[in-house]
């Protein structure tokens, strides 16, 4: 007890704070509650639910709309048509006899029978309409009662049955208990009664079953019309009950209100965060992996959302802005007036009678946007591609923010017959919207679902995070990025070190698991590009040889693969280059030498270069008597194969001759700045990078960078290895008569391949930039003595200048002019190249053998500074003085070249040293094969995990002042007037964007300049590798801003300024950024099948060596949306079966598909018919007629010609028909994917064309294309894999009339087999070896044992004038005429051609090749001359195949040497004299009767290609 | 560095609301005095700060980010110039010293009201600076700032009370403490006023956690530290040892030394003075040892720690901006080499290789014989030494153990300011330096 009742502080003041104190206590445990309830992502499903319940019942009210109900009505009527139409009286009939078999319902049939006569006699048809359903009443009960019966039966078996079971056990426990055979007998009495009583009720059961169904089947007779037509139309309502029950289960109920309350949300709410959890795809926390989880789904609920029935369509697409144009009828429809009252009912109804769409009453995220709600399918709206969801923000050019202006405006403001010009707002914003491209990311069906790949793997960023900052979202402008800040708080999270990728490296990801990069090119699987700007990085890389110095290994060790691989193959070839040289190998004989050139040629055959290995090894360690320099002995090691080489060459060309080539004016200009002489170069700019120096550090610039130009160029000339010319051909030995002529050398090369890889400013349509652009090619020539024979050489053997080269031998042979001269076009072509200058010329160039007195200074100190790093200072300026004395001999280096300095010619010694050494600064080697070093290796960083690089670990210098230094000086102007800016209206839908357009910064900042600029700026500021990337590609050297003056001179930066530009920039970014080294699981890295990795592999080579320069790799593809009928019908055409085009019912059924704009789709693959005067792609009316550009009346179709066959309006179209003629609008409501390759192709059609109209004014331009580099599409399946091989290793004359030959590559074997391959892949052919029996000689035996004299008939029809000899060679015979006309020899069809393909072949070449003017000679219903072959088409066609396939065996068997020496002699230029060839043509000697003589009948122009 | 216009707009909403709960702090006391205390002139005073406060928050509000409030630049600049380890240990002596002895004006109210507004005042002008904010505002450092403000607060309560305690006791009367020594009540005195506080403090740990949430930073690894890294606020007064021991004793030792020292202070202190109420008069020494102790070397370290030292353990000045690529001079080299090499100008001893270890040992002990002397003078001479002279009166009454316990505790707290100042002047590294045995001092 207290002593007293005073207490120490007052109790009222006690009370007073207590009491504020609890209520703060509740305001905050309130707040708490509320900042729990308001957490972004609950909001954002609040939102997302609502979008979901808003767009299920617009489907629903589409699904409802006037044509569901018509259809409903419809089936409905038919439904009631079935039920008034009459029963079949005799099933009736039948129903009742069967009845009658029970007599229980005999009284039943009876009464049945009575309401069939009143049903005969009644004619009201209300009437019989109750009858009948009394009648059918009445046969449903007799069927309800035979099955109670069955089930009485049934139940009374079981009961029999179950009393049986316990007969037996009695009896059998009697046995088990010993009983007396007394009871035992009893008991099986008993049983066996029980089992008589089983059978009989079996019996019964099986009789009441049977009557039962039989009951059952005849009824169903009876009502199968009215039972189909009730399920059409439960079917049809179907869709719309389950389309309602997904409204009802998405829209909110009491219960989920309740639920979603504020507080009562806290505890398991139906908004719950949603996450993925990935335990295979590890997060590297550094100390361990641990799984993914990502939750990015909690707000981003739509990410996997498909419109319903297309799983690859997005349900919500990202906003876009659409100009849609509804049409108007002429006159308004009885009934429509201009009525503009408000009420929105009757509105809307206008609305849909007009053009077919209401108005949603509530807008999806603003209540009065005028949201269309529902499109009724098929109408004018739903025509015109309006879709229910958009918002229309404009109706012919009036602004419309509310929903009853939209109204008044598209009511009242209307012409009759103009089409209304609306714009609508489609799509929902983020985080509500799908993700894009479905069918490759995030979609079930895709190859990355969502529940398999979650989001970060790709993305990046913080799964577990569920707000918008600390999932690390990343701004892909600062302007987006202030515009988070402001709306979310949003701010760099610096801690997370996987931010998320902002957009424009979005594609970095891809290269986690897809390491070969070339399988993220288009495919026919996914023709649109999955990643582009990633790709586009891999081939800038590939093409500008950043691999040079920045080696990125894909291989963690030879087991593990972490990335793409990008290295430099291992040096075989320059060893061997550099052996060549060595003036000891002679002395090793004769086979070191065959190895050596071996090698040198095709540096990947093994055997060779481990022959010369041990050779050299075996020479190092003959010491004193070792016949090879030591600097061969040094090289040996390079030849050894490492455990994972890389694969890719150099791609600067080799230097190591470039004596032979170019002089040292043109070095000299090239060095200093290579843009100079060719402004498309891809060699980097070295020297004159001097925009961040200044002062002392630009001093030295100016002074040594001269120095180092000109003893680079010493040092390349003094060290270049002899070259042996090519000799032009002879006057008299080769029979040339015609001088050199530019003009004749400028169609060589136009059209001769040149143009596949080179531009030149005289053939302003060939962009091609796999070559150098040979516009000034003259100048540099011009600066070397022996210039114009170089070139002479390389135009005709490219692989003795560089066994490596990618450029090919043309194989220019001396051709025959129509005057009968004979020219040499490697001659010709020569002079006009040589001619090609553009005037330019070397200027400001030094001497080339003196030095000034500031120049030698400028050697001295460069000397002197290179001898510092290898010597002590003191030392270092004594050997500048006085060279090495020969006693130091056994001084190891460059520094060797010193040696007797002092009695050599002192200038020329010191610019030799110091050009070896700029050359290792500066890396040259890197891209360059320079003699003196075949061993260096890559100069620049690794970059196989540089996406990750560590931000601390990257020296930025000094280089953002530099570049906000270089940025202001632009800028400078912007400051003092900024450019007035109209106010962004408050509806506009980027004005928050807009509002962050700068005008009132006062210095620059990351938003004051452009967003891409601004975006990498702000990454350069904050020191991110963005940013440092950025600018290391832009301006190197720009790292030594302010840096210079602290370092000595070849301290400084030495990477090259590329000339990329901004875009370029970005993608060879995108692709750095993504190596990061950090595989997934082996699961997830992208294994294609072998089929794919084959047709991967091919790509890189076709991509190396330019294949599609020439050739069309892919066909282009129209995914064409045309209106029903709108391509004319199909032509029926009499063709063999097997080549009748294969479609499933199920195809031809999609192919009948009508989208809501009531268009069908199809696939077109082809080319599109092209203009034979402008190669430009064709116009046509619609009858086919060309027109012109400017010709807008006329409808506008494209005419194509299809490789594949298709579907249009389900009815096959087979490639060889007649072209299309696809209506434009189709096509531009289409996609097109461009063709792969066969540029050359197409720029050289109407040249050909022209060059063939002076010989001959009625060519047929389709004929042009049997004289171009042919598609390459179904090569596979076309030709053998071993001749293809062996062909594109030493390519053969096939077409005479070809207007430039396959040229002969440098192919590696592997390389060869790569393309063999990729052409087997692509066509689904067998490889590599295919087995065909046709190609059997007992299969030939067999045919000949069916059909005698099988393969004389085929030859009769063969050496028929009417037929194959008409066109094609055969041996030694050449049909006469116009040599465009020739048609590959065919007597070596059988080793090049698979026999399935001949067959088809000459059953209809067209089906192959559409182009083809070889006519259908054997036609399906009509079999030719039967006096040649007596059989059938088929038989003709087999016997025909067999012939061509057999043909040596078939000469050689029916070879008479009599025949042959009765032979004339040979024609001069036949290529291989062999006799069974030369044996053919006269079939005298093969065929028992003559055949008729030959004569001249078939019209010019004709040409026939088998290839 | 790169102080921009959205910095401020953000931070100008923060100090509108500082401002304005100045004005208010200032005209409650204002009001309170003028109808509590009718001290009429103070409450004048404060409301026309309260006024001005208004004011600075109208200009941080305006809306415009070149009128918010802040120190000059040049101010900025100049304090960033002068601020360095040296001048900030010695400024913080210099002011302990200036409080301590003026310490009767400084418990005045109105001065300390003043000196309140004047910190106040000036964390509001300097939160305009984009690099003080950012280091101030940091989620981790916000508690340390009120921690600072808690501390002077409650030293002021204690030393004003030890004040008033001085003053009577030289009046001969007893102090406050002793009036009011009545029993009081559990319910409601102790158990309604924790109750209170306890809800308090709910609400308060609610409200911060809405608004203040925790940090979420990168996962460690052990491959990258951050830059800087730093050690839990609390131990950063340990940190900044390290700067000037080896981490074995900076680290381990003086810690361990500390806890003790603590744990040995009831045993040690003999005055009996200053029992239950506050008072400096009667236990000087007690009270200047362990105020220098507590505040000079524990929380003007952490100080110091949290808001000065930036990356690579630099020293930066409040408003100079983090950069990772400030280098300063580390020459410092250890006693022996001052003595053998710079001094006698001769190599440091150093055994022959496969000398036997007592050899070595001796060399080493040779090697580090000037600092083995030092340290022997420093911990074995001066004590003695101090007995006789300074401490003449302590000894006596201490008894021998007592005293040396407490010299020898003493003297490895001066330790710390002793090898600042050597490290300081003479660019001193280690006394002794035995690295051999992992041994430095």
């Amino acid at each position: 007890m207290p002593a007293t009742e005073q207490t120490w502080y007052n109790l009222k003041v006690l009370h007073v704070v207590f009491s504020v104190t609890a209520i703060l206590l509740l305001f905050s445990t309130i707040a708490m509650l509320a900042v729990d309830h308001n957490r972004p992502w609950k909001k954002y499903q609040r939102v997302f639910q609502a979008l979901e319940t808003w767009s299920a019942a617009a489907r629903v009210d589409e699904q409802d709309s006037s044509s569901f109900e018509a259809t409903s009505k419809e089936l409905a009527a038919s439904l009631a048509e079935a039920r008034r139409a009459d029963l079949d009286p005799a099933i009736a009939e039948a129903f009742l006899a069967q009845v009658r078999t029970v007599p229980a319902d005999a009284e039943a049939a009876d009464r049945g029978q009575l309401d069939i006569d009143m049903l005969r006699q009644q004619s009201d048809p209300a009437e019989r309409l109750v009858l009948r359903g009394d009648l059918l009443q009445r046969f449903g009960d007799i069927a309800g009662r035979a099955k109670f019966r069955e089930d009485l039966c049934a139940g009374h078996l079981k009961l029999c049955k179950a009393k049986l079971d316990k007969n037996r056990a009695d009896y059998e426990l009697g046995v088990a208990e010993n009983v007396t055979p007394e009871i035992l007998a009893s008991l099986l009495a008993v049983a066996d009664a029980t089992r008589a009583q089983v059978l009989t009720a079996t019996l019964d059961t099986q009789a009441a079953n049977t009557h039962r169904k039989s009951l059952e089947a005849t009824l169903k007779k009876l009502t199968a019309t009215e039972d189909t037509a009730a399920k059409s139309l439960a079917d049809h309502r179907q869709k719309l009950l389950l389309l309602a029950k997904t409204l009802k289960d998405r829209a909110p109920n009491f219960g989920k209100s309740v639920l979603e309350l504020p507080v009562l949300d806290a505890f398991n709410g139906p908004l719950r965060i949603d996450q993925l959890w990935l335990p295979q795809l590890t997060l590297n926390n550094n100390f361990r992996d641990v799984a993914r989880f990502d939750r990015c789904n909690t707000c981003h609920k739509g990410m996997d959302k498909s419109l319903p029935g297309a799983p690859t369509e997005g349900a919500y697409s990202q906003i876009e802005t659409i100009p849609i144009q509804l049409p108007m009828p002429t006159a308004p429809a009885a009934g429509q007036g201009g009525s503009t009252n408000d009420d929105n009912d009757g509105s809307s109804d206008q609305l849909e009678q007009l053009y077919g769409f209401h108005l949603s009453p509530h807008g999806l995220f603003r209540s009065d946007a005028p949201t269309v709600g529902v499109v009724v399918p098929e109408s004018p709206a739903a025509r015109a591609g309006l879709m229910s969801g958009d918002v229309i923000v404009d109706v012919g050019g009036e602004k419309t923010l509310v929903r009853t202006v939209a109204n008044t405006l598209l009511l009242e403001a209307i012409k009759w017959g103009k089409p209304v010009e609306i714009v609508v707002q489609r799509g929902v914003p983020q985080p509500y919207s799908s993700h894009p491209r479905l069918d490759l990311f995030v979609g079930s069906t895709s190859p990355h679902p969502m529940q398999t790949f979650g989001c970060t793997i790709c993305h990046q960023g913080q799964g577990s995070a569920t707000s918008f900052m600390w999932s690390s979202h990343s701004a892909n402008t600062p302007k987006q990025g202030h515009q988070w800040h402001d709306e979310h708080g949003w701010a760099n999270n610096h801690h997370w070190i996987y931010p998320m990728l902002p957009q424009r490296f979005e594609e970095s990801s891809c290269l986690k698991c897809h390491h070969q990069v070339v399988d993220l090119e288009p495919s026919p699987q996914f023709p649109e590009p999955p990643a582009p700007k990633l790709v586009e990085g891999y081939h800038l890389i590939r093409q500008y040889g950043c691999y040079g110095c920045h080696e990125i290994n894909g291989w963690a060790n030879p087991e593990k693969r972490i990335g793409p691989d990008m290295r430099l193959a291992p040096n075989y070839h320059e060893v061997a280059e550099s052996l060549v040289s060595d003036p000891g190998l002679p002395a090793l004989g004769n086979t070191v030498a065959r190895w050596v050139e071996e090698v040198r040629s095709s540096p990947d055959g093994k055997q060779a270069r481990q022959r010369l290995f041990d050779t050299l090894e075996r020479d190092a360690a003959a010491g004193p008597e070792a016949k090879l320099s030591p600097r061969s002995h040094q090289l040996a090691t390079l030849l050894k194969e490492p455990e994972t080489p890389g694969t890719l060459l150099k791609v600067g060309p080799s230097l190591r001759y470039v004596a032979s080539k170019v002089g040292f004016d043109w070095l000299y200009a090239w060095l200093r700045n290579p843009q100079d002489f060719r402004p498309s170069t891809k060699m980097p700019r070295f020297f004159g990078l001097w925009d961040h120096l200044s002062g002392k550090g630009l001093e030295e610039s100016k002074r040594y960078e001269p120095i180092e130009i000109r003893s680079m160029i010493h040092y390349l000339l003094g060290s270049s290895q002899p070259f042996q010319y090519v000799k032009p051909y002879d006057q008299q030995r080769d029979g040339i008569t015609a001088a050199p002529d530019i003009q004749r050398g400028k169609k060589v090369v136009q059209v001769r391949g040149c143009l596949a890889c080179h531009q030149h400013a005289d053939f302003p349509e060939a962009v091609s930039t796999h070559g150098p652009n040979l516009s000034r090619i003259g100048a540099k020539m011009a600066s070397a003595p022996d210039g114009p024979a170089w070139l002479y050489s390389w135009l005709r053997e490219p692989a003795r200048y560089h066994p490596r080269t990618l450029m090919p031998n043309v194989l220019l042979e001396p051709v025959v002019l129509p005057n009968g001269q004979v020219s040499d076009p490697a001659a010709d072509a020569t002079a006009y190249l040589l001619g090609s200058t553009e005037t330019w010329k070397p200027s400001d160039i030094p001497s080339a053998n003196s030095l000034t007195p500031a120049e030698r200074e400028a050697t001295n100190e460069l000397t002197l500074m290179y001898l510092k790093e290898r010597f002590p200072a003191v030392r270092a300026a004594e050997v500048l003085k006085n060279g090495l004395a020969a006693d130091q001999s056994a001084i190891q280096g460059d520094e060797r070249m010193l040696l007797g300095l002092a009695g050599s010619n002192r200038d020329a010694t010191l610019l030799n040293y110091v050009g070896k050494k700029t050359i290792a600064k500066l890396a040259c080697a890197g891209c360059h094969d320079i003699p003196g070093f075949e061993d260096t290796k890559a100069a620049g960083a690794a970059l196989a995990d540089w996406g990750r690089k560590e931000s601390s670990k990257i020296a930025f210098e000094q280089v953002s002042h530099f570049v906000m230094h270089q940025l202001e000086e632009k800028h400078g102007h912007s400051h003092t007037a900024p450019a007035p800016r109209a106010e962004p209206a408050a509806d506009e839908p980027l004005a928050p964007d807009l509002a962050y357009a700068s005008t009132a910064e006062t210095h620059l900042t990351p938003e004051s300049v452009d967003s891409d600029t601004g975006f990498f700026l702000e990454k350069l500021l904050a020191h991110e590798r963005e940013g440092f990337l950025w600018q290391k590609l832009r301006a190197p050297r720009s790292y030594d801003y302010k840096k210079a003056e602290n370092k000595t001179y070849n301290e400084r930066y030495r990477m090259p300024q590329f000339p990329f530009n901004a875009e370029e920039r970005e993608a060879v970014m995108t692709f750095v950024l993504g190596l990061v080294a950090e595989p997934p699981a082996p699961q997830f890295i992208h294994k294609p099948t072998p089929r794919e990795e084959a047709r991967l592999n091919g790509l890189v080579v076709a991509e190396k060596y330019n294949c599609s320069g020439c050739h069309s790799l892919q066909m282009d593809r129209w995914d064409i949306r045309y209106k029903p009928e709108s391509l004319g019908p199909a032509q029926a055409v009499a063709d063999y079966p097997f080549l009748s085009p294969h479609f499933t019912p199920l195809d031809a059924q999609k192919s009948l598909v009508i989208d809501r704009q009531g268009r069908r789709h199809a696939t077109l693959l082809g080319m599109p018919q092209l203009n034979p005067e402008t190669g430009k792609p064709q116009l046509a009316d619609e009858d086919g007629v060309p027109i012109e550009d400017g010709d807008t009346e006329a409808l506008v179709h494209r005419p194509f010609m299809l490789w594949q066959d298709t579907l249009i309006d389900g009815e096959a179209r087979p490639v060889g028909a007649q072209n299309l003629l696809v209506p434009d609008d189709a096509f531009r409501a289409g996609v097109h994917y461009p063709a792969r390759g066969g540029d050359l192709a197409r720029l050289l059609f109407p040249v050909v064309i022209a060059d063939e109209k002076q010989i001959n004014p009625n060519v047929k331009p389709d004929d042009a294309w049997g004289w171009l580099p042919p598609p390459l599409v179904g090569e596979g399946k076309k030709v053998q894999s071993g001749w293809l091989h062996k062909f594109l290793l030493n390519p053969q004359t096939i077409r005479p009339s070809a207007v430039l030959r396959m040229p002969k590559f440098n192919f590696q074997s592997h390389e060869a087999a790569s393309l063999v391959n990729y052409f087997a892949a692509v066509d689904g052919a067998e490889y590599p070896y295919v087995y065909d029996t046709r190609l059997d000689e007992s299969s030939l035996a067999e045919a000949e044992r069916l059909h005698p004299n099988h393969l004389e008939g085929a030859l009769k029809i063969v050496t028929n004038n009417n037929y194959c000899v008409k066109c094609h060679q055969v041996g030694g015979y050449a049909p006469p005429g116009n040599p465009k006309a020739l048609a590959p020899q065919l007597e070596r069809v059988h080793e090049r051609l698979q026999p399935d393909y001949v067959h088809g072949w000459i059953a209809n070449p067209k089906r192959f090749l559409p182009y083809t003017g070889m006519p259908v000679n054997i036609p399906f219903d009509k079999p030719v001359s039967q006096d040649l072959y007596v059989g059938s088409s088929e038989q003709q066609l087999d016997a025909l195949t067999d012939l061509l396939m057999h043909f040596d065996s078939f000469a050689k068997k029916n070879l008479s040497l009599e025949a042959y020496l009765k032979q004339q002699p040979l024609a001069p230029n036949q290529p291989s004299p062999a006799p069974p060839n030369a044996s053919v043509p006269d079939a005298a000697a093969v065929s028992p009767r003559p055949a008729p003589s030959t004569k001249d009948s078939r019209s010019p122009g004709v040409a026939t290609n088998l290839n | 560095m790169h102080s921009n216009g959205h910095f401020l707009n953000d931070v100008a909403g923060f100090l509108g609301s500082y401002y304005t709960g100045l004005a208010i702090m200032n005209a409650v006391a204002a009001i309170l005095l003028w109808q509590k205390h009718k001290q009429t002139g103070w409450a004048i005073v404060w409301a026309v700060t309260s006024g001005l406060m208004m004011g600075l928050c109208a200009l941080a509000m305006s809306g415009s980010a070149t009128m918010v409030p802040s120190l000059p630049q040049g101010v900025r600049s100049l304090v960033n110039t002068l601020s360095g380890p040296v001048n900030y240990t010695l400024g913080t002596t210099a002011l302990f010293a200036i409080l301590f002895v003026f310490r009767k004006f400084f418990v005045k109210p109105m001065v300390a009201w003043a000196v309140l507004n004047i910190l106040l005042l000036l964390m509001g002008l300097s939160m305009a600076d984009e690099n003080f904010a950012s280091i101030v505002m940091k989620p981790d450092n916000v508690p340390i700032v009120g921690l600072v403000f808690l501390l002077a607060f409650f030293t002021w309560l204690a030393t004003s009370q030890a004040v008033v305690n001085d003053e009577r006791i030289a009046q001969g009367l007893p102090p406050m403490e002793k009036l009011n020594d009545e029993k009081v009540l559990v319910w409601p005195d102790l158990v309604y006023t924790e109750l209170i506080c306890m809800v308090a403090v709910s609400a308060f740990l609610l409200v911060w956690a809405i608004f203040l949430q925790a940090p979420l930073e990168e996962p460690a690894s052990s491959v990258k530290t951050p830059n800087p890294s730093k050690a839990p606020w609390y131990f950063l007064g340990l940190q900044e040892m390290l700067v000037y021991f080896d981490p074995w004793y900076a680290g381990v030792t003086l810690p361990s030394l500390v806890v003790v020292g603590l744990m040995a202070l009831p045993y040690l202190d003999f005055n009996k003075k200053g029992n239950g109420y506050y008072s400096i008069e009667e236990r000087k020494f007690s009270y200047l040892v362990y105020q220098f102790g507590f505040f000079e070397l524990w929380i003007t370290l952490i100080i110091l720690g949290t808001f000065l030292r930036g990356p690579n353990w630099n020293f930066f000045g409040p408003f100079e901006y983090w950069t990772p690529y400030k280098v300063e001079v580390l020459n410092n080299i250890d006693l022996p080499q001052m003595f053998w090499v710079n001094l006698l100008d001769r190599p440091l001893p150093r055994a022959a290789a496969g000398a036997s270890t007592l050899v070595q040992v001796g060399t080493i002990l040779l090697r580090e014989a000037p600092g083995l002397v030092v340290m022997g003078a420093y911990l074995l001479l001066l004590p003695p030494l101090l007995a006789v002279t300074v401490f003449r009166t302590f000894f006596a009454k201490m008894g021998f153990i007592r005293y040396m316990v407490m010299i020898n505790l003493m003297l490895l707290m001066l330790s710390l300011p002793l090898k600042m100042v050597l490290r300081w002047t003479l660019n001193l590294k280690y006394i002794v330096s035995i690295p051999e045995f992992s041994l430095n001092f």
